[in-house]
């Protein structure tokens, strides 16, 4: 006989309101078990808590149920409380009469009876219950960020300020980022890399912190705390160890490309540094398009090396490390604008996105800063800017704000102006300024720089002469408007990066529609993801500005030093556990595992007659297993259990519920 | 596509005498006389001096396979025969990990289809002596009078359709190989009509069926795929299905049934073949397999291999958008 204690809350009237408390009490004072029933207006309060502490002690109660909100609440709440009073905490079983009754049903007298049908459901599961104990595994103290951008570099140098080692893995040459590749920032106009390499100088420096360069994540096994990771790190074809990063080598190589790092409006060679405040300032050689590599002639850069770095037989390298954490990083891209044909982007090569503005307006762009025309090189004097290009259109683009674009366009505006006096037209659907001080640099860019900004959407660009004229409505006026403008330039939207969801299947983490990392709890838990010890920084869980990429960073950083200063995890004591008596050792159960948790093991047995004899059984990890409980349903026999879902546990809730 | 199991008989005896003789196998599981003509028994010989009660004849239709899980801890090998549709039983043991792959010695018996004991045994033909192949039909001669019988009507229905008419496991054969084509094309448009009925009459039908089940088993004693260590039926605690003969309890026998065996069943048909209530099992495993052609592309669902459709974890390669 056990003795069971039912604590029936109000949650104020989120219950009470919909569920006769006193009905519950009576019906729950009937079923098996149970010798005490208290109700409490708030029972995760300190009082509904110490009630429950002193019914066991008083009580001697043996069980705990409490008829509460979602477990995913509270269990843990309630799993201190009766551990406080000396109970095991898994002796405890939640019925969720808030989400799962009292806020989805309109009718009190149903409401109740559910109610009463929750409990008995605990009430029967706990009479099932055993103590667990929880173990301990040990923490890697490394973390691991993934992505060298902004948000990466800043939750590296965090965790590194805290002590702990971190790796940056980052898949271009340099880290950096689109930062690195940004004039000015907004609302206070300094100058981008200004801000941003004084950063990467430090992660560089930095003791605690690795940077790999040129190189890929590739296979991440593990859990929370011991994540072993596989890292390719491609051949970049130079020994850095002997590379000054003098430059002589890309001065002399005669293939020219265009630059991914100017989006194609300048030249790279094949052997690069992508800008020139690149970290590390080591060059790599693009195998696909270095002469040598492709007709076995040139070696220009290694005949003029005077450090004798170049290495054309370096392999690709698979290197296997540990790591306690990850912090994804791993940022977006920009929407490529193609699929508005009336734009004309690709056919008039004064059409341009965002982004590529900004290479156009950076001293180190391949323009030197001057604002040129990419056809003619002419210095534009009316300039449209279109705003939502991409963004909030589901037709032909996404169907989200991309948040950013507002705030970057009035910089423009404001650029145009100031550097070159030309008059910037903003096309718009609407302007989003929340931020500290974006509303203010949105009027300055209007009443210090002039900017005309026309509520409406361009309809169509076309070119006559050297202009290119931009039809569209001011939705305001009510009037059909044509600027003719010398250059265009779309707002173009942030996008997910190509491989994210390749890299989240990579990881064990989800991802939304768009393609972005989805995080645990959109408002509580957003830096987290549902993955134990996986966190997520900047714009590759959604567009983001510089700020908030920064602060998210340094947030996912704060979590994973939280992680790593821990001498040891506790793990969940609900995990899969194997009947070696009546498995069967088909291992159906091995392949179904999502965490590769399972393995076959032999084990010796006397049968009749005397004989032993060796049989093969399903063996789990426990520290593996993440009690999803996948094998369970596997197992035909039913030699599967999850400690706290037995088959036991799961028949007495369905018994309690149909019987 | 001629071949008479009878021909190969001397075959079998001779090489079963060898394998026992050299030491091959302890002991060789085949067929014997059973009680008329029609009806041949399992049998299971260990000494030379039995292999003569050993038989083959073309009403050999039961798989021998599931008797090899008597001797998984037994030392030595233990030899069998079997037919196509054995084979990829054995495979199911094998692939399940119930039945080592070394420990069986297998002696395939090329097959063109094996005729339906219980029609024949109806036309009054008395003992059967002779079975002769004429590419269509079968020419049955006994004591009491002979027919020609066409292959289409008097074959059990798998053999129409059966693509697997060579054992695909074996260690050596009897006789060649025959021609590999189903005499039907395999459909499904039973199952079509039961799914296009209206739900309360499908209801009716499957009641009708169930209530009649007496529970006796037979329909997990001998499917291959059924070879659990403990099955879940027969464990007490905890006990999930009743075994007192009550519609409820005798519909979630047979769900459960069904699903255990689910992207296992290798097509024998055996349950429906031993059910003394004449229950049509095979239609629960049909409507699985059609569903499993369908919604995961895997053509042979019956054939066992080393990853099954539904015995893998594959949410990191879920072509759907969302996870």
């Amino acid at each position: 006989m056990r003795r069971v204690g039912v604590f029936v809350c109000w949650c104020g009237s989120n219950i009470a309101g919909m569920v006769d408390i006193e009905q519950v009490k009576a019906a729950a004072a009937k079923m098996p078990n149970v010798v005490y029933v208290e109700d409490n207006k708030y029972t995760c309060s300190e009082p509904g808590q110490a009630a429950i502490q002193k019914a066991i002690k008083e009580q001697n109660l043996d069980r705990v149920v409490v008829a509460a909100c979602s477990p995913r609440m509270h269990e843990n709440t309630f799993r201190r409380t009766v551990s406080g009073a000396g109970l095991n905490a898994y002796l405890l079983e939640i019925a969720n009469i808030r989400e799962h009754c009292s806020w989805v049903h309109p009718d009190k007298a149903a409401g109740t009876k559910k109610a009463v049908d929750l409990v008995r459901r605990a009430v029967y599961k706990v009479a099932k219950n055993v103590p667990l104990q929880r173990a301990s595994i040990d923490v890697t103290k490394k973390a691991l960020v993934i992505g060298g951008g902004i948000a990466g570099i800043q939750a590296a140098l965090d965790i590194a300020d805290a002590g702990q080692p971190v790796v940056i893995v980052e898949k271009t040459p340099s880290i950096g980022g689109h930062m690195a590749q940004l004039d000015k920032t907004f609302p206070t106009l300094d100058c981008s890399a200004c801000i941003l390499t004084p950063k990467m100088v430090d992660a560089a420096q930095n003791q605690n912190i690795t940077l790999m360069t040129w190189s890929e994540v590739e296979k991440v096994e593990g859990y929370i705390g011991n994540f072993t990771v596989t890292i390719r790190k491609k051949a970049r074809h130079i020994d850095t160890t002997k590379c000054t990063g003098c430059g002589i080598c890309w001065s002399k190589c005669p293939a020219k490309l265009p630059s991914e790092f100017d989006l194609g409006l300048g030249q790279r060679k094949a052997i690069y540094v992508p800008f020139p405040q690149a970290i590390p300032n080591k060059p790599v050689i693009d195998e696909k398009n270095c002469i040598y590599f492709k007709t076995g002639k040139c070696k220009a850069c290694q005949i003029f090396c005077p450090a004798g770095a170049i290495a054309f037989d370096q392999k690709d390298e698979l290197i296997e490390e540990k790591f306690g954490a990850i912090i994804v990083a791993t940022g977006y891209e920009q929407w490529d604008p193609s699929p508005y044909g009336e734009y004309g982007y690709g056919r008039y090569k004064d059409v341009i996105t965002g982004l590529e503005f900004e290479r156009l307006v950076n001293a180190s762009g391949p323009t030197e800063g001057k604002i040129k025309r990419p056809s003619d090189g002419k210095i534009p004097k009316d300039v449209v800017i279109i705003q939502c290009v991409g963004s909030r259109d589901e037709a032909k683009g996404i169907p989200y704000c991309s948040k950013t674009c507002c705030m970057y366009s009035a910089k423009h505006a404001i650029l145009l102006d100031e550097k070159i006096h030309a008059h910037p037209y903003v096309f718009y659907m609407d302007v989003r300024t929340p931020g500290k001080g974006y509303e203010e640099f949105y009027k300055r860019a209007t009443e210090e720089h002039h900017a005309t900004y026309i509520r409406g959407r361009v309809s169509k660009v076309y070119q006559k002469g050297d202009k290119l004229v931009c039809l569209g409505e001011d939705t305001l006026l009510g009037k059909k408007v044509a600027v003719e403008a010398d250059m265009v330039i779309l707002a173009s939207a942030m996008v997910h990066q190509p491989a994210a969801s390749k890299l989240a299947q990579t990881l064990g983490i989800s991802y939304d529609q768009n393609h972005f990392y989805t995080e645990a709890h959109a408002k509580l838990r957003p830096v987290e993801t549902n993955t134990a010890g996986i966190f997520l920084a900047g714009a590759c869980q959604g567009p983001k500005d510089i700020p908030e990429t920064v602060a998210q960073a340094s947030a996912a950083a704060s979590k994973a030093i939280g992680l790593l200063s821990k001498a040891k995890l506790e793990t969940e004591p609900l995990v899969a556990q194997v009947n070696e008596g009546i498995c069967s050792g088909c291992l159906w159960c091995k392949p179904i595992c999502p965490y590769k948790a399972i393995d076959g093991k032999v084990i010796k047995e006397r049968i009749a007659g005397g004989k032993t004899i060796e049989r093969t059984v399903a063996s789990v990890n426990a520290s593996l297993c993440q009690g999803c409980g996948a094998c369970t349903v596997a197992c035909r026999t039913g030699a599967m259990n999850v400690l706290g879902f037995t088959n036991e546990h799961i028949l007495a809730e369905v018994d309690a519920l149909c019987l | 596509m001629s071949a008479i199991f009878t021909d190969h008989q001397a075959a079998l005896r001779d090489e079963v005498r060898k394998l026992l003789t050299d030491g091959t196998i302890k002991g060789f599981i085949g067929y014997a006389r059973g009680r008329d003509s029609y009806h041949p028994a399992p049998a299971i010989v260990t000494r030379p001096d039995q292999v003569d009660g050993l038989i083959l004849d073309q009403f050999c239709i039961f798989g021998l396979t599931k008797y090899l899980l008597d001797y998984i801890f037994e030392d030595g090998k233990m030899g069998i025969v079997a037919k196509g549709c054995d084979s990829l039983a054995l495979q199911r043991l094998i692939t399940d990990h119930r039945v080592s792959r070394d420990k069986v010695h297998v002696i395939g018996l090329p097959c063109a289809g094996v005729i339906n004991a219980e029609k024949v045994a109806q036309l009054g033909l008395g003992n059967v002596q002779k079975v002769t192949d004429k590419g269509a039909s079968f020419l049955v001669e006994g004591d009491k009078g002979s027919r020609e019988l066409a292959k289409t009507e008097y074959l059990w229905d798998k053999c129409l359709w059966c693509e697997h008419h060579n054992p695909a496991v074996a260690d050596s054969k009897l006789g060649p190989e025959v021609e590999n084509v189903a005499m039907k094309p395999r459909d499904y448009s039973d199952i079509e009509a039961m799914e296009n009925l209206p739900p309360a009459e499908k209801a009716a039908y499957w009641t009708r069926q169930f209530s009649r089940c007496i529970r006796c088993y037979a329909c997990r004693n001998v499917c291959p795929a059924c070879n659990c260590r403990e099955c879940v039926f027969d464990i007490a605690d905890p006990r999930w299905v009743g075994n007192t003969v009550k519609l409820s309890e005798q519909q979630m026998f047979h769900f459960t049934r069904a699903w255990h065996v689910a992207g296992r069943c290798v097509d024998c048909g055996e349950c429906e073949r031993v059910c003394p209530m004449e229950l049509p099992l095979m239609k629960l495993q049909h409507k699985l397999q059609k569903d499993i052609v369908k919604l995961f592309g895997n053509p042979k669902p019956f054939e066992p291999s080393e990853v099954e459709v539904l015995g893998q974890f594959r949410a990191t390669e879920d072509p759907e958008e969302f996870m």
